[in-house]
């Protein structure tokens, strides 16, 4: 049962979402019917399932909202931006329902809103509220022209009750799509005495005018379709349902005993020349053309009327699922074994190596190779698109710049960049929070903004691109900017600087970044309690990434997060130092060159000519373990640093590796030179280099200033 | 002392330098035989490095330099004695080298004596003595050791 829980949970926090989603487009356009719809399936999806399940006060609130919204969409209520706020309020109860169905606090809240919907219903006009379905109601859908007129036979099998699939419920939803002619075939009910209770003899024939397509339908019986026979036909491509007395001549065919859909399609077609030819709703224009539509409609199905029974009585078209939902534990231990398995590979690959066998090194190779993709594919299927998160962020950007009257608007960009989903989740928070900055520090009140020749609504950009093995995110508003001066005055009295310090704009910015620094004058619930950017910036070092900060007075200011694309594997160079395995990451690499030892030996303010170019470079050997240092044959390895390309000098080159980041937990916290280590083919550990950190700890500028 | 360590009176006494030094069985996960260690640059000094332990990444300490006490030779006798180490709510694992693991020693409580008052700075990580035979026991505080050690 707690798996079903754990299922439900999941699955209602996915509607959630979504009905974040469908509100905030809704407040954009009130009058759209697809959304409202789609907001009552939530709510209607929540409640049927939150009752199997055993959430019984959240089944009974999304009830409550269900109704609400079915009264908005039949236009009985209008909708406001009032109702929408209230509506986000009830997601987010709802949410919290999820978590703790019976606590009573909750349930005193959940009352307050009960009545503020019993409020909204009574002051619209309706009389009295008809809690159950009837289908009258949804015959009051008024009928868009696009309707087409479905054929459905829906056989359940016998044993469906087995899965606790109640065919009833499926009939209901389909109902729900339009208006429904629905016939009970019970033909093959047994005997009294035969009859066993636990199967199901009964079967359905519908007749469904909608405006969904046929996917839509064989949705419906999408976890039920391996076992059950349907159909699902096009009867008619036109609303024959508008047609006066269709619908008592396609009832009178159907509840015909013999029926079958070729009767039903005969009528159908005289029924569609009917229409064409009373239908004087379509304007004239519109009218030859679709005259022409019908008649291809008619041909077409003369063409299907002579192909043989039996075709239409093939299953639905079989629904391509482009997306499957799986645990993320089990994709966390698939990620485990492909790294335990790159481990197991580079051991073959060593071992070829000393055997020098032909064959075996072949097939290490192919291996090899095989690997990698493997890897690759296993990781992909980590990554998540950022937009999952961004739904969050308009919905932040929506509530806050309302509670502080302001005008901002969020812009989106790039939002399909995919992240490894363990990065996203971590990066939701600080995101959040600099947003939170945007909008409580950066963009003027409306008022301001107007005086400044500014549009009166604020703009927030978001923007998520790759860059090489990395993804950068800008987060830039258009507000007042960082006040240099503001920031310099508080860095003093904090004693975070000295009088006289002579800083770049890049520095001041950066000082935004040290903990307990908040130039806010009024501390807001919002922002300005001083654990504003320091954390954020402590959260993406976390997460091997860069913040930088950059604004310009009265125009804006814009955050850069550089990100990678993932945690666990990376691929490397393995090098020798001192005789020690160390991995330089292969993305910052930029070329190797060969020195001999003199060379460095002589070098002046450790700069050294390679090819004409001037390179500053670390001499690792020496650096690392000075008693030791070895000299033998020397490596020069240069590396992007910032900017720059400045070199690493090391004893050997090994190869190229794939190396599998194992956590260095305590040894991390205090030695930020490694990114992590990783266990070599012979058991051996190798550290792997996080070159901008060892670049920065080793040279000697600004070395003190960091620490 | 938690109920576990007061149940069982097991203590697993060591060698560093010529004194002996015990811990609670409860601290220990495992006895390995000195093997190489891969060193770590720009490491505090008495971290030696770390070893493969079943695919981890263990940090390796010299018990004695962490105690403030002279370094010693390795012999074929040292040992690197694993540790579980409870620092603030986590529980760490750390590779402690000693010169000689010597025995698994009973003790009752009413066998360990208040750690003597003056002396050594090392004091705050000793819970108390014990004597076998004419030999002298410090039973170490390991929590304590590594409490706020940076390793």
């Amino acid at each position: 049962m707690e798996d079903f829980r754990k299922l439900f949970y999941d699955e209602a926090r996915d509607l959630l979402s979504k009905l974040e989603e469908t509100l905030l487009l809704l407040e954009d356009n009130f009058e759209n019917k697809e959304l409202i719809n789609e907001v009552f399936r939530i709510m209607h999806s929540l409640k049927g399932s939150g009752a199997m399940f055993g959430f019984l006060n959240l089944s009974k609130f999304t009830h409550n909202l269900e109704t609400l919204y079915d009264e908005i969409r039949s236009d009985t209520i209008t909708l406001n931006s009032e109702i929408i706020t209230f509506t986000m309020q009830c997601g987010d109860h709802v949410s919290k329902l999820l978590e703790n169905d019976d606590d009573d606090e909750l349930l005193k809240v959940t009352d307050d809103f009960k009545t503020y919907i019993n409020n909204l219903l009574k002051n619209s006009d309706t009389i009295s509220h008809q809690l159950v379905e009837d289908k009258s109601k949804h015959s009051e859908i008024p009928t868009k022209s696009g309707n087409k007129v479905f054929y459905i036979e829906f056989d359940p099998c016998e044993d469906i009750f087995n899965d606790g699939t109640n065919p009833l419920y499926l009939v209901d939803e389909l109902i729900d799509f339009g208006e429904a002619i629905v016939k009970l075939n019970y033909n093959n009910l047994p005997d009294f005495y035969d009859i066993n209770p636990e199967k199901c003899y009964l079967s359905w024939t519908i007749l469904l005018s909608t405006n969904k397509d046929k996917r839509d339908i064989s949705d419906v019986f999408i976890f039920v379709e391996d076992e059950s026979n349907i159909v699902i036909e096009v009867l008619s491509d036109k609303d024959l349902f508008s047609l006066k007395n269709s619908v008592s001549i396609l009832k009178h065919e159907l509840f015909n005993n013999h029926t079958n859909f070729i009767n039903l399609k005969t009528e159908a077609i005289t029924l569609e020349e009917q229409l064409s030819e009373t239908d004087i709703i379509i304007p004239i224009d519109q009218k030859s053309e679709d005259k022409e539509e019908n008649k291809t409609t008619v041909e077409s199905t003369k063409k299907e009327l002579t192909k043989p029974d039996n075709q239409a009585v093939t299953n639905p078209q079989p629904i391509n699922i482009d997306t499957v939902k799986v645990s993320s534990l089990k994709l966390d231990s698939l990620i485990n074994l492909v790294s335990e398995l790159v481990t197991t590979q580079a051991r073959l690959i060593t071992i070829a190596h000393t055997n020098k066998s032909n064959e075996l090194s072949v097939l290490s190779e192919d291996f090899q190779h095989l690997t990698r993709q493997f890897r690759d594919i296993a990781f992909d299927m980590r990554l998540i698109p950022i937009e999952t998160i961004v739904v969050k962020f308009k919905r932040l950007v929506r509530d806050l710049s309302k509670s502080l009257g302001k005008k901002v608007n969020l812009v989106a960009v790039g939002t399909e960049t995919e992240l490894d989903k363990n990065i996203i989740s971590a990066l939701s928070d600080p995101i959040m929070h600099i947003i939170r900055n945007a909008i409580d520090h950066g963009i003027e009140i409306p008022e301001t903004r107007k005086k400044n020749n500014k549009p009166e609504t604020g703009t927030i950009y978001f923007d998520a691109k790759y860059s090489g093995t990395s993804i950068i995110i800008h987060i830039k508003d258009d507000g007042a900017g960082i006040n240099t001066a503001k920031v310099l005055k508080k860095a003093l009295a904090n004693d975070l600087i000295q009088l006289g310090d002579d800083l770049t704009n890049e520095q001041i910015f950066n000082l935004l970044m040290l903990p307990g620094f908040s130039t806010s004058e009024v501390v807001t619930n919002i922002s300005g309690r001083g654990v504003g950017m320091d954390v954020v910036r402590k959260k993406i070092l976390d997460l091997h990434g860069e913040v930088s900060i950059t604004s310009e007075e009265g125009i804006g200011t814009s955050v850069k997060l550089k990100l990678p694309l993932t945690l666990s594997i990376i691929d490397g160079l393995l090098v020798t130092i001192n005789s020690e395995s160390f991995i330089i990451p292969l993305s910052s690499v930029v070329q190797i060159y060969q020195v001999n030892e003199k060379k460095i030996r002589n070098s002046v303010n450790n700069i050294i000519d390679i090819e004409g170019v001037q390179f500053p470079f670390v001499n690792l050997p020496k650096k690392f373990d000075n008693s030791s240092a070895s000299n033998q044959v020397l490596h020069f390895i240069t590396v992007s640093y910032h900017n720059k390309t400045v070199g690493l000098v090391v004893n050997e080159l090994i190869s190229e590796y794939q190396a599998v980041l194992k956590p260095i937990g305590s040894i991390q916290q205090n030695n930020e030179l490694f990114a992590g280590a990783t266990i070599l083919g012979d058991g051996k550990i190798a550290f792997v280099m996080d070159t901008n950190k060892v670049i920065d700890f080793y040279s000697n500028q600004k070395n003190e200033e960091h620490e | 002392m938690n109920n576990k360590e007061s149940i069982i009176n097991s203590y697993l006494s060591f060698k560093l330098g010529n004194e002996t030094y015990a811990a609670h069985v409860s601290k220990i996960l495992k006895i390995l035989q000195l093997s190489e260690v891969t060193k770590v640059p720009n490491a505090p000094s008495n971290m030696k490095g770390v070893i493969n332990h079943h695919g981890n990444v263990l940090p390796v300490i010299d018990l004695n330099q962490t105690l403030g006490l002279p370094e010693t030779i390795r012999t074929n006798n040292t040992c690197i004695i694993i540790l579980s180490v409870e620092q603030g709510n986590n529980i760490i694992n750390i590779g402690a080298i000693v010169d000689e693991v010597l025995n698994v020693e009973n003790v009752n409580d009413e066998q360990i004596s208040d750690p003597p008052s003056l002396g050594a700075n090392t004091l705050d990580h000793i819970v108390g003595v014990t004597k076998k035979d004419d030999t002298f026991i410090m039973i170490l505080d390991i929590d304590n050791i590594f409490k706020e050690l940076k390793i």
